[in-house]
């Protein structure tokens, strides 16, 4: 009976995303660490941080006004 | 990132098309290009780095003369530089073929396929893609002209310290902090116009001036950095052009030595003059308070001797002198006399503990300020004698550096006589350049000096208004956004600037013999270099050269994370090849074998392009484990030996001719030998 070729499962495909979910768990846990007050600042610094990635990646073509306007509204809508 | 091949037709020294395939495996990632003086190395590192960018290293000459000689000769009328790049790791890694293109007629294009199922299928805005996978601002470390690696400046000037923040991945809070300030000018804006302050709309006028010039200022001052360190890119070619003449060699290796030892007097000058300056501050109390500390310790003695103060006195002596009611003066003290009383009182005053503590203090001081106000003049006047000697001996050198200029200016030979008036104008071209940038950066300081009193000025005159509570309150969460980011910048700045200095310790651990540490300066990212005694070691030493290996092996391993430590927020790491022309010529053989290894393990990959003078035993030794891919990097010329010699490399058992007479065409080509 021919031996039917199984391809090996390849180990290092999901290693990335299981190292990605430990430092975002080590994140959750270093901002609950944080006072209240720093606590929501770090929150809105890294989403604000993202945004800015975001809007600042090669080929978005996001002027300079535009990504001030942007991030004016972004504040405007954040309650701290 | 990984290069798979280079593949160039017509580019430069390189007639046809060459395809060479590079070593690219984990455990065999080193590949080595030999090549003698002129043969071509520096061609194929700006092969590589115009293919990736469409610019060249400083160090790279007439590089509107892409297309080859003989080509030319025959109606070709451009040229190519195609890379092949796997992106990712392993199974997941995806193909890319980058191909850069030179016309005679219209400049230059560049093409980025991405190869799926064997077929090429075009990428569009290739060219984002690229600077995606290496950013601008961290090639020049990656493919690196380490022959004018004298002239990295490790010192901290303002375009080092930009391109190191990009390389560490600060540019990106960089733009957020720029941008949000931005939305704060506009916020104050909007409320200077509704309170309808006159005064408020002035200040974020002059804050809305300052913002407009400094950035084109500092862009400035970021462009005349790059100019100088290109110009002394090009002096340091034609010095070495003038060393490899045999009639110019002594001379210009006279010139070297001096230039050096102007370099360390400078250095020298340098400290002396910020040291004797630290002295005069120093000085300065002790001499104006000696005046008054005299008076002082004169009115200590007078009240002592009129009996006014505590002076220091024997218990046995004022018994004796209560004991037979007689002073030591020969008047009576009788019991319940006034003398006894005035005894009796002085002594409950006198004795307390904390007062004789105090005069003993005073005292103290007195005499710190009597011994500084004697023996400081005196180290001010000996750091003076030592800058007056340096003066001299710089004038000594400059007369010597001049006499040479002459002498070289004046030699019977055209082409000397043109490298040294081309040196001679691109001095004068590097003194004007560093005068424009000393002014600028002074009025950079001063403009960002001003920002920030503007701003406290604002802060004043707005919370005497009757601002809305809404506008306040916006502007509020600004403020401490950027307050907050500005925070945390510093933080991740320090520990990132922290952990540079530990991969360098680490690297410089394996490379130095000697117990050498380095350190890089919060404010403006120089990198020092400290002996054993923290005292510090000049960059044109052998060390300094071996330092400036290490710093980019260090960078390198920061720009791919490759580090121990996690550093939060930057930016995403950037993995790919290490390329170097020539990189051991500039070090002492001691560290030679040392860098080579550490180069080889640091990095994902590396390419290396050397001279049969830089492949020693040691070198040999601490590659071979590594090298994967070998090619000679043959030169060949038309004419006859005609005596003149055959240079060689000997490989194993084996010596390949690394230049050829005679041959039907000049032109470069490779020849791969076994690894």
């Amino acid at each position: 009976m021919p031996i039917e070729h199984v391809p090996k499962p390849n180990k290092l495909a999901g290693l990335s995303e299981f190292l990605q979910e430990i430092a975002d768990e080590v994140d959750e846990d270093n901002l609950a660490l944080l006072p209240k007050d720093e606590q929501v600042l770090e929150s809105i610094a890294r989403e604000i941080l993202k945004l800015e990635r975001d809007l600042t990646l090669p080929g978005t073509g996001q002027s300079e006004s535009a990504r001030v306007d942007r991030l004016s509204q972004f504040i405007v809508d954040k309650d701290f | 990132m990984k290069l798979l091949s280079i593949e160039m037709s017509d580019f430069r020294s390189f007639f046809g098309t060459h395809r060479l395939i590079l070593a690219s495996a984990d455990d065999r990632k080193v590949t080595v290009f030999h090549g003698e003086n002129g043969a071509g190395k520096t061609n194929l590192l700006n092969a590589v780095y115009w293919c990736f960018t469409g610019k060249f290293t400083p160090r790279f000459t007439d590089s509107q003369l892409l297309i080859n000689k003989e080509s030319r000769k025959n109606g070709v009328v451009s040229c190519a530089v195609e890379l092949l790049i796997a992106e990712g790791d392993g199974p997941d890694a995806q193909q890319y073929r980058v191909r850069r293109t030179a016309r005679s007629s219209d400049g230059s294009s560049v093409e980025v396929f991405k190869l799926v199922e064997g077929s090429s299928v075009p990428v569009p805005g290739g060219e984002r893609l690229l600077r995606k996978m290496l950013p601008p601002g961290l090639i020049s470390w990656f493919f690196f002209d380490a022959e004018a690696i004298g002239a990295l400046e490790l010192s901290g000037s303002q375009s080092f310290k930009q391109e190191l923040r990009k390389t560490l991945g600060f540019d990106l809070i960089d733009t957020l902090v720029a941008d949000l300030e931005k939305v704060q000018n506009r916020r104050q804006r909007e409320i200077a116009n509704s309170v309808n302050s006159e005064q408020l709309k002035q200040v974020q006028t002059a804050i809305d001036n300052v913002d407009r010039v400094l950035p084109d200022q500092k862009t400035k001052l970021v462009q005349l950095e790059h100019a100088r360190s290109e110009l002394t890119a090009r002096r340091d070619t034609v010095s070495a052009e003038l060393a490899a003449k045999p009639q110019s060699e002594m001379i210009q290796r006279r010139r070297s030595e001096l230039e050096a030892r102007r370099r360390r007097h400078e250095d020298e000058k340098r400290q002396a003059t910020s040291q004797l300056a630290q002295l005069i501050g120093q000085a300065a109390p002790p001499l104006i308070l000696h005046q008054l500390t005299q008076r002082l310790e004169g009115r200590l003695q007078d009240q002592e001797l009129k009996g006014r103060l505590p002076a220091p006195f024997s218990d046995q002596l004022v018994k004796d002198i209560l004991g037979e009611a007689l002073c030591v003066c020969g008047r009576p003290v009788h019991a319940d006399s006034p003398e006894a009383h005035k005894i009796q009182d002085l002594l409950r005053y006198a004795t307390t503990g904390t007062l004789n503590q105090r005069i003993g203090q005073v005292r103290y001081l007195v005499a710190d300020i009597e011994r500084d106000a004697r023996e400081m003049p005196l180290g001010i006047q000996e750091k003076r004698s030592r800058l007056a000697t340096l003066d001299t001996e710089l004038g000594t050198v400059e007369a010597d550096l001049t006499e040479i200029s002459k002498q070289l200016a004046s030699l019977p030979i055209e082409e000397i006589r043109k490298l040294e008036q081309e040196r001679a104008e691109l001095n004068r071209k590097i003194n004007s350049v560093s005068e424009e940038i000393g002014k600028l950066s002074q009025l950079i300081a001063s403009n960002e000096k001003s920002k920030v009193e503007l701003k406290v000025r604002y802060d004043l005159i707005s919370k005497k208004l009757d601002v809305g509570s809404k506008q306040k309150k916006e502007l509020d969460k600004v403020t401490k956004l950027i307050a907050y980011l500005k925070k945390k910048l510093a933080q991740q700045e320090r520990d990132a600037l922290l952990l540079l200095s530990q991969e360098l310790n680490v690297v410089l651990k394996r490379y130095l013999v000697k117990d050498f540490k380095a350190k890089v300066d919060e404010r403006n990212y120089a990198v020092l270099l400290q002996d054993e005694d923290g005292k510090p070691v000049g960059q044109s030493t052998g060390e300094g050269q071996v330092l400036k290996f290490a710093f980019i092996a260090a960078v390198v391993a920061m720009a791919a994370k490759k580090t121990t430590h996690k550093i939060e927020w930057l930016s995403e790491p950037t993995v790919a090849p290490l390329v170097l022309d020539a990189p051991f010529t500039a070090l002492d053989p001691v560290y030679q074998g040392s860098v080579a290894r550490n180069l080889a393990t640091q990095t994902t990959q590396l390419v290396l392009m050397l001279s049969s003078a830089a492949w020693g035993s040691t070198v040999s030794e601490a590659l071979d484990p590594f090298v994967g891919r070998r090619y000679l990097i043959v030169s060949k010329v038309t004419g006859a030996q005609d005596g003149r010699p055959v240079k060689s490399l000997t490989l194993g058992d084996t010596t390949h001719a690394l230049n050829e007479y005679g041959a039907q065409l000049a032109e470069s080509s490779f020849e791969e030998v076994e690894a």
